[in-house]
């Protein structure tokens, strides 16, 4: 195949760029969410009263004293809530106040309300920006595109704000309307966005026109991804075709539960991962015994948005030689976080281990690199055109037993922002 | 020279950055938690703590996390004069408005390259008998490299108590030399004071520490002011200090009346007045006591001119406030800085403060000054041009306004 290769039906290439809701690139282990105490001040140890008699000097003080009366005590509290969990300097941590809690656990069922959009970090440049859109949601409506920066979000500056508290400030009920400033190249572009209701997609498949491999893509790791891909192989009849091609590009994952289900499904027998906690504690997990016997070639496509869950599963078929990754080197997202809720009503969002492959290595920062590795610039503009080189590829691998990345280089002039694009 | 000198001291001192009137409340007394409302927040805040303690894939500091929740706290109010300061630096923090401190005696400024240096060695201090100069620039302390300190993190440091020693590593020029110094209480020069053509006096205060009415007292019997023909005080720069200093202070060109009025969170007053050479204060429901004793009139008619600028803040408002309502002085300068409210400093159970606004004061004729400032009688700019350049066109119109008004009189 070349750069003339058949195009993909326009149909997929859509869908490709469905990407689920308002979530972050993370990674959930859903624990027990037991509560550590009641809310009696007698459970709280000694030792830790005395630890905290600062905060509640302080509490007290401005409480009594302060120029502007009556203190809202919650805020207070929220704050230093807030301020506690802040000082761990890790995005991923993060505590939300009951409000934001209510609309945050929203995320992991069925419908949603908010914007419809996707986000990522650049840890090292401290933004968060647009990943993706859902289609006809309010987003892509007004116009948002992914690659965009957040600046502003009803006039608070996101610079230095974490994904928890910029999620819930994006979020909201149908109907409301929230102000977004976005940075696209040198321009700031101000979005009023009316937040609606929509459907989280999942799980998409279909056989790739002209061709008899079969392709299935999800868009993160939920309770349902795993019964969900097993009625796609089922209505797919995957044994019967001549490959199969899993796309997690822009997952950023999910539920750790759910990635080992999902693993499982290709692992018959052996290690998913390994997750090592802070006090050196380590917990492997296997193959959970629901293999999906897939007998024919599996190709994996990632790119530099999938993260976490997605880095998880696919660090798990490439140990176990299980499949071929072709794409981008991945995002690099080695932590797992627990979601608990707090006796307040809200909720805390914590590290509380890293994972490694079945090779123990971790990926954290690196991500996975692909068996072969197909960059692409601009891939949203290629999109447009309906052109997906990467996916190309994995029909041509599947097809011929061999690929040659070079042949799937795509040269797009850039739109407008030259200066954020990667070089191939 | 002298207006620099006097500003790079506040910075060395104003850890709060401009403006504050400390207030001079008893702290509140803190028990354990009593009613419910507080012990379930404080059972939310515990819980995180032992859940971060516990959990996090990191090993924590118990102390940061509890800097944090206080910071936190703090933020929530968004407001620039309520601060947490951290155990490391609230013991010297603390010393601020004291009059002394306890350290070595230079005065150092932060330059261009983001290196401190030291821009004046105080006389007959440790720092000048051990030989540092003017210049030095700040690489070691005490084995630590402190090239990427702040001027906060590095005073910290160099600071201590009486009678310990510090190890300094200074580059000079290209060499680096090391000191052992030994601390000592040094005297903060706050206060400078000459007399000028045409025998008028000039009187300079850098900031309302608790000793400052003491030292203005010296320095008025030092120029023999009952002898001059006119007086410059100079509240330029002044960033403010204590309430109580302040209404010493206004005392001395002020026989009687209101000074300020004292408008707390609850909604209750308190008015404080000059009498008989004290500050009273009056309670709303009419109950006096006396505030402070140190108030005394200057005790001459000579035409007074107090110099204000846009940094002249807070206790110089006030007081600049107060003499200008009761048409006592001729304020000359640049409409000042715009601070109307007063903060208290508690100390924390973790050896840090809390230092928050628990009021706003009002001027005798009960105007609030937040962001409006006191504008001078005369309103006379100084630009910074004319300032490097060694003219103060302030100082030159107080010395035309009161050589007018001594022809008059």
């Amino acid at each position: 195949m070349n750069n003339n290769s058949p195009l993909l039906t326009p149909s997929i290439q859509l869908r490709l760029a469905v990407i689920g809701f308002v979530l972050f690139v993370g990674g959930f282990l859903l624990g027990n969410q037991l509560l550590i105490l009641q809310a009696q001040s007698q459970l709280i140890p000694e030792e830790a009263q005395r630890e905290l008699l600062p905060i509640y000097e302080q509490y007290e003080y401005i409480k009594t004293n302060y120029v502007h009366q009556p203190v809202d005590i919650d805020k207070l509290i929220d704050g230093a809530l807030e301020g506690m969990v802040n000082i761990l300097q890790d995005e991923y941590s993060g505590y939300m106040s009951p409000e934001d809690f209510a609309s945050f656990s929203g995320s992991f069922s069925g419908d949603m309300e908010g914007i419809g959009a996707i986000i990522r970090s650049d840890v090292e440049l401290g933004t968060i920006e647009i990943a993706d859109v859902l289609p006809n949601a309010p987003a892509e409506k007004a116009g948002v595109r992914p690659g965009d920066v957040f600046v502003e979000v009803d006039g608070v500056p996101v610079q230095g704000m974490s994904q928890t508290d910029l999620v819930t400030k994006v979020r909201g009920p149908a109907g409301t309307t929230v102000t977004i400033v976005f940075q696209r190249g040198d321009k700031l572009l101000t979005f009023e966005i009316v937040r609606e209701k929509f459907e989280i997609p999942s799980v998409f498949s279909e056989v790739i026109e002209d061709t008899n491999i079969g392709y299935i893509a999800f868009y993160d790791f939920n309770q349902k991804t795993r019964s969900q891909i097993d009625d796609a192989l089922e209505k797919l009849n995957v044994n019967e075709l001549d490959g199969l091609i899993i796309d997690v590009r822009n997952n950023p994952g999910g539920l750790l539960t759910s990635a080992v289900e999902v693993g499982s499904a290709f692992v018959e027998s052996g290690t998913i991962l390994h997750e090592v906690f802070g006090n050196g504690e380590e917990i492997t997990f296997e193959s959970d015994g629901s293999y999906a016997n897939i007998t024919v070639p599996i190709v994996f496509l990632v790119n530099e948005r999938s993260a976490s869950a997605a880095e998880l599963v696919s660090g798990a078929v490439q140990d176990n030689g299980l499949a071929t990754i072709i794409g981008e080197p991945t995002f690099g997202k080695g932590t797992v976080q627990q979601l608990r809720d707090l006796s307040n009503g809200g909720g805390i969002r914590l590290t509380i281990a890293q994972w490694l492959t079945p090779n123990r290595n971790s990926i954290q920062s690196n991500g996975i690199t692909p068996d072969i590795v197909i960059r692409v610039d601009n891939d949203q503009q290629l999109a447009e055109l309906g052109k997906d080189p990467q996916l190309d590829a994995a029909i041509e691998f599947i097809q011929s037993g061999e690929v040659n990345p070079a042949d799937f280089e795509i040269e797009v002039t850039p739109e407008v922002t030259p200066e954020v694009t990667e070089t191939p | 020279m002298r207006i620099n000198r006097v500003m790079t001291i506040l910075l060395i001192l104003g850890a709060f950055g401009i403006g504050y009137v400390m207030g001079t409340h008893n702290p509140v007394q803190v028990a354990v938690a009593q009613d419910d409302t507080t012990t379930e927040l404080f059972s939310t805040l515990f819980e995180v703590y032992d859940i971060l303690e516990g959990q996090y894939v990191n090993e924590i500091d118990p102390q940061a996390m509890v800097n944090g929740a206080i910071k936190g706290m703090v933020e929530v109010l968004d407001d620039p004069y309520t601060n947490y300061v951290d155990p490391e630096y609230f013991p010297f923090v603390s010393q601020e408005l004291s009059g002394s401190i306890e350290g070595i005696g230079v005065i150092i400024s932060e330059n261009d390259n983001g290196e401190i240096a030291i821009v004046d060695v105080l006389e007959g201090t440790p720092a000048e008998r051990a030989g540092l100069q003017a210049g030095d620039i700040f690489v070691g302390v005490n084995g630590e490299d402190v090239t990427d300190l702040t001027y906060l993190e590095l005073s910290s440091r160099v600071r201590g108590r009486a009678g310990t020693t510090v190890d300094l590593e200074m580059r000079r020029g290209d060499t680096t030399v090391s000191f052992t110094v030994e601390r000592a209480r040094i005297e903060i020069p706050n206060v400078e004071y000459e007399v000028l053509d045409g025998n008028i006096g000039y009187l300079k205060l850098a900031q309302f520490s608790s000793d400052a009415r003491q030292k203005l007292d010296e320095a008025l019997t030092a120029l023999d002011v009952e002898s001059l023909n006119g007086l410059i005080f100079d509240l330029r720069d002044n960033p403010g200090g204590y309430l109580s200093a302040a209404v010493e202070i206004s005392g001395l060109f002020m026989e009687e009346g209101v000074v300020l009025v004292e408008e707390f969170g609850d909604g209750t007053r308190q008015t404080f007045e000059i009498r008989n050479g004290q500050g009273v204060q009056i309670l709303d429901n009419g109950d006096e006591r006396t505030y402070v004793n140190n108030a005394g009139h200057i005790g001459t008619d000579i035409p007074i001119v107090v110099l204000v600028n846009g940094n002249s803040a807070s206790a110089s408002e006030l007081v600049s406030g107060a003499w200008q309502d009761n048409d006592t002085v001729t304020i000359i300068g640049e409409t000042t800085f715009g601070k109307g409210t007063v903060q208290l400093q508690n100390p924390l159970s973790n050896g840090g403060g809390l230092r928050y606004t628990i009021a706003r004061w009002l001027t005798p004729n009960g105007e609030w000054i937040t962001d409006i400032g006191i504008t001078p009688d005369i309103v006379v700019n100084l630009t910074e041009t004319m300032s490097d350049a060694g003219q103060d066109t302030q100082l030159k119109a107080a010395l035309e306004f009161l050589a007018q008004q001594i022809v008059e009189r």
